[in-house]
């Protein structure tokens, strides 16, 4: 095996730096309060709501429930459980993915105009 | 004699491709017996199966190499049990290994194989949540991006310090005459 050359790790310093950076960036990015709630199974939006709004949404598979300003998986029947671990999500760039049985929940932050006219009429 | 040869070299070949396969299992299930509970991100684990990939990529030629990668995928398959997460898996092993193999060979093997695991763990990042993306139907999987890249590139790296370690050892058992 040769020795790891100098220009290889100064390369591989670099790369590193760079996806720190970006990770960095991530983990920093902003976090406000969030609005509205969107339960996406299959690239099809099941539910989608004010986040205020209680609500148990039940899929095949899955179960989420928005309670108290804040959406949780409280059940899946995929095998590495990831979504259910993540716990309850309330802010903006937070969410809860379900992969292998397909399932995103997702918070935003407008309020959302969709809402209001509701609310309007 | 040199058919005798050829055929020595064959056997061997097919016993250290299945050794390598069931090293992926053992690894695959190895790695799900740990106790990760912290990781809640969906596509971020150590991927100690890829050690093998990564062996294979510097043991045989590309048709083997990229059979034991596909056979990796498959045990990986065999543990989980999750169909729509092996079609994940399976893209991002691909581009993984089609990754690695470019950078090692357009390098001629100036590169050394903790950089070409690392490329191969920043790829493996980028196949699997195109596939998910796609699959999904969900665009906003992107969002986990830096996070896979990241982890990708630290544990790819980690992978190609262990195969830098093991490598001696199997290139001395392929080359034994």
């Amino acid at each position: 095996m040769p020795q790891i050359g100098k220009g290889e790790r100064v390369a591989l310093c670099i790369v590193f730096v760079l996806c720190g950076g970006l990770l960095a960036f991530w983990l920093l990015q902003g976090r406000e309060a969030g609005h509205r709630v969107e339960v996406v199974q299959r690239g099809t939006v099941v539910y989608e709501a004010l986040l205020e709004q209680d609500h148990m949404v039940e899929l095949e598979g899955n179960t989420v429930v928005i309670q108290n300003g804040a959406a949780i998986m409280t059940h899946a029947d995929c095998p590495d459980q990831i979504c259910v671990r993540t716990g309850a999500i309330s802010h903006t760039n937070r969410m809860i993915t379900c992969l292998p049985n397909q399932v995103v929940v997702k918070i935003t932050g407008e309020s959302g105009a969709n809402e209001i006219d509701t609310v309007a009429k | 004699m040199n058919t005798g040869k050829h055929r020595r070299h064959n056997i061997r070949t097919l016993v250290l491709t299945a050794l390598l396969t069931s090293l992926a299992l053992v690894l695959g299930y190895l790695e799900r017996m740990l106790p990760l509970e912290l990781i809640t991100i969906p596509g971020v684990k150590l991927g100690l199966a890829n050690i093998v990939v990564v062996t294979g990529l510097y043991l045989f030629h590309f048709p083997t190499a990229c059979g034991i990668a596909l056979l990796k995928s498959g045990t990986t398959f065999l543990v989980s049990g999750s169909a729509v997460g092996f079609l994940y898996g399976l893209t991002g092993t691909l581009l993984s290994f089609l990754g690695m193999w470019l950078l090692r060979v357009l390098s001629r093997d100036r590169v050394s194989c903790v950089s070409v695991s690392g490329l191969g763990g920043m790829l493996h990042a980028v196949g699997q949540l195109a596939a998910a993306i796609l699959i999904t139907r969900t665009p906003a999987l992107a969002w986990y991006l830096p996070v896979l890249l990241f982890s990708g590139l630290l544990t790819g790296s980690l992978v190609g310090v262990a195969v830098r370690g093991m490598l001696p050892y199997l290139l001395r058992i392929r080359d034994t005459h």
